[in-house]
């Protein structure tokens, strides 16, 4: 029961009177790579504001740590990271009083140091006083994933990290989310891209008519594949 | 038929009859103002209209307060219904009001007039109000701006009038007639028209807020035909 | 508090780093005032009766002007989510913006009072009043603009909405206690005389700073 970190039950959400998620349950423990997979407007970007305690769902539970994220909010949010294809950086400071800024918002202690150690581990300390508005889309993105692993969160989610970014800084985006993994921490991640997400994923799963179709270990890249495009094919139905 | 569409007609008829009642009492039955005259008798429409703009504005006021208790896009539906409604009748009481004032004052406008600003300002804030939710995509979000934005203007409305010390009082008070006494037919007259524009009111707002809840049921259906969007 | 103060500083940060943005602020308060002067030049009505409409006009405008884009760059940089995650309320967020907003139309009001008396030279024998109203007056229009500028960002009209949502409430709450009293201070009157019109503004000012502790939960959130 411990190492369960996020548990979803039945979340609905509906925009208007759209339902965009119909019934979504799910349980991610300490230390998976979780990676849900789904086509545009599956309603994946959807799930992961909820869990990620940036939108109410309607209906539903969600438990984030082992509590509900009500009564503790702000320790929840403390302990999560999120990277998303938009790397949340003002491209007016530079990368240094980018990432300070956020330490602060965090409270994170020996903030100095902190930023410094997070800037050499993504290979941008030599930019470190430079403005972000002059950074390539690859170079804001990993800026972009020390901003959310600055606080030292135990669940980090990552919402198509891999967009926009060419081959090499994908392969360094994924070494570095393998390494932070085996530190003990948990991953939860969209993407529709079946051959990058799945080359990191513990757990794999499809969203599909707003529900959780199909879940399963991530040791079996083909049958997986044949699985999604068979969800796919019937979507298109 | 739906027990809604039979209280809908049922309204529909009385505000039918009682509009013509009105007309002709406000025309013919009530007498002539012994110092304004007949222009006097614009009175009776332009009172009642305003009477329903502060209405319609002040029950958007309060639906935008349940909204922004329970979330539930209902309230959001009736708030944005009963602003419409208030827009136009708030439009026919500043238009009515400067015919009167011409022919009372001598001039269309006073802007030492604490109602009369009041009422521009409230008809420039549910303006301001339909441009908003006419500008904003996402349903949820126009449902919260709107809200926090009707509440923001109409929460200062007291203040200002307390204010009004600053500003002098020109609104003719018009029942009473020189001597103080109330004028019984006219009185009588206006009751009456005041009762019809209040159940007209009720009978638009309640149809109102029938077309909008279809309008979203198209759209839901829409959706679903054009497929599916995150 | 630490989280008001981070927010705080990194929004004097990037204001300053847009020189581009405040020069046109400042430009647009010399054209504002140069306009009123070469308008009232043809007409040449009584200073004293012009000064303060003209003073507060030129305020409103220009601050509307720098204050469209506090919130309406976070949604642009796409930075709003990252604010929204962090563990920090949302009225953290609307008190830091409002005391950088704060710093920065005092700055256009010093400028524009300075360049104001260039233009239209009235006598103040009171100018402890006019900056105790300029300075009260300010806290209730920027509170409020606040609050209207994070409702805004999130429409798709530009510049124009800010305006649209804000001048009606403006008119009657501000707009009639600033320039009334500071008519009066122009026409001679001291601080003892203007005392309703500051307390007016003051209530305005806990109005909006109110409503803004309040709703912006609303505003920001989903």
């Amino acid at each position: 029961m411990a190492d369960e970190v996020l548990v979803a039950k039945d979340i609905v959400k509906s925009f208007g009177r759209v339902r965009v998620l119909r019934d979504v349950s799910l349980t991610v423990r300490k230390g998976e790579r979780y990676v849900l997979f789904g086509s545009n407007g599956a309603g994946k970007t959807t799930l992961v504001k909820i869990l990620s305690t940036l939108i109410a769902p309607d209906s539903g539970e969600l438990l984030l740590f082992g509590g509900h994220i009500e009564e503790r909010e702000m320790d929840v949010r403390a302990r999560i990271g999120f990277l998303s294809h938009s790397p949340f950086l003002n491209g007016d400071l530079s990368a240094w009083e980018n990432l300070d800024f956020y330490a602060q918002l965090y409270s994170v202690e020996g903030r100095k140091a902190r930023v410094k150690a997070m800037l050499k581990k993504v290979g941008l300390y030599h930019r470190a006083y430079d403005r972000v508005a002059t950074f390539s889309s690859g170079m804001k993105q990993r800026l972009g994933l020390a901003r959310a692993i600055l606080h030292d969160p135990d669940l980090i989610f990552l919402d198509e990290p891999f967009s926009g970014l060419d081959i090499r800084a994908q392969d360094m985006l994924n070494g570095l989310i393998v390494q932070l993994s085996e530190e003990g921490k948990t991953f939860f991640s969209i993407t529709h891209d079946p051959a990058k997400g799945f080359e990191v994923a513990t757990r794999a799963a499809v969203l599909s008519g707003g529900k959780i179709a199909y879940e399963s270990e991530a040791d079996d890249i083909e049958a997986f594949s044949e699985r999604y495009k068979g969800i796919l094919e019937e979507e298109r139905l | 038929m739906r027990p809604l569409d039979k209280v809908r007609i049922t309204l529909l008829v009385v505000a039918a009859i009682l509009t013509l009642v009105s007309i002709y009492l406000a025309v013919l039955y009530a007498p002539t103002h012994t110092t304004m005259g007949d222009v006097q008798r614009i009175f009776y429409f332009h009172v009642s209209s305003a009477w329903v703009a502060y209405m319609g504005f002040g029950l958007t006021f309060v639906t935008s307060l349940l909204y922004m208790k329970t979330k539930d896009l209902k309230w959001d539906v009736y708030a944005y219904s009963s602003a419409q409604i208030g827009v136009v009748f708030c439009t026919l009481a500043i238009t009515t009001g400067p015919m009167w004032a011409k022919a009372v004052w001598g001039v269309y406008w006073r802007w030492e007039d604490l109602k009369l600003m009041m009422t521009l300002v409230l008809w420039l804030v549910f303006i301001a109000y339909l441009v908003l939710r006419a500008n904003v995509q996402s349903r949820r979000k126009k449902a919260n701006l709107s809200a926090v934005f009707s509440i923001i203007g109409l929460i200062c409305i007291p203040l200002s009038f307390a204010a009004n010390r600053l500003w002098s009082q020109y609104h003719p008070t018009v029942i009473a007639t020189e001597e103080g006494s109330l004028q019984a037919s006219m009185g009588f007259s206006f009751g009456i028209a005041l009762l019809a524009f209040t159940i007209l009111f009720i009978y638009i707002l309640l149809t109102k807020i029938e077309i909008e809840t279809m309008r979203e049921t198209v759209e839901e259906l829409k959706q679903k035909v054009g497929g599916r969007h995150g | 508090m630490s989280a008001v103060k981070a927010i705080f500083l990194k929004e004097l940060r990037v204001e300053v780093r847009n020189v581009q943005a405040i020069s046109s602020y400042l430009l647009l308060t010399v054209l504002i005032l140069a306009t009123f002067r070469f308008a009232f030049a043809a007409t040449d009505p009584p200073m004293d009766q012009i000064a303060a409409p003209i003073l507060w006009i030129t305020i409103f405008f220009c601050g509307m002007f720098s204050l469209t884009p506090t919130y309406k760059r976070e949604v642009e940089n796409e930075t709003l989510d990252g604010l929204l995650l962090a563990p920090i309320s949302r009225s953290s967020i609307f008190f830091g913006k409002l005391l950088a907003t704060l710093v920065v139309i005092f700055g256009m009001e010093f400028f524009a009072i300075f360049l104001f008396f260039g233009f239209f030279p009235v006598e103040v024998p009171d100018l402890l009043a006019l900056f105790a109203l300029v300075a009260i007056g300010t806290f209730g229009f920027v509170a409020l603009s606040n609050l209207i500028s994070a409702i805004s960002a999130n429409t798709s009209l530009g510049a124009i909405i800010l305006f649209v949502l804000m001048i009606p409430i403006l008119l009657f709450s501000v707009v009639m206690s600033a320039v009334g009293g500071t008519a009066r201070i122009f026409a001679g009157d001291g601080i003892g005389e203007v005392v309703d019109e500051l307390r007016l503004l003051t209530a305005f000012a806990v109005i909006f700073f109110a409503t803004g502790y309040l709703l912006i939960e609303y505003v920001l959130g989903d």
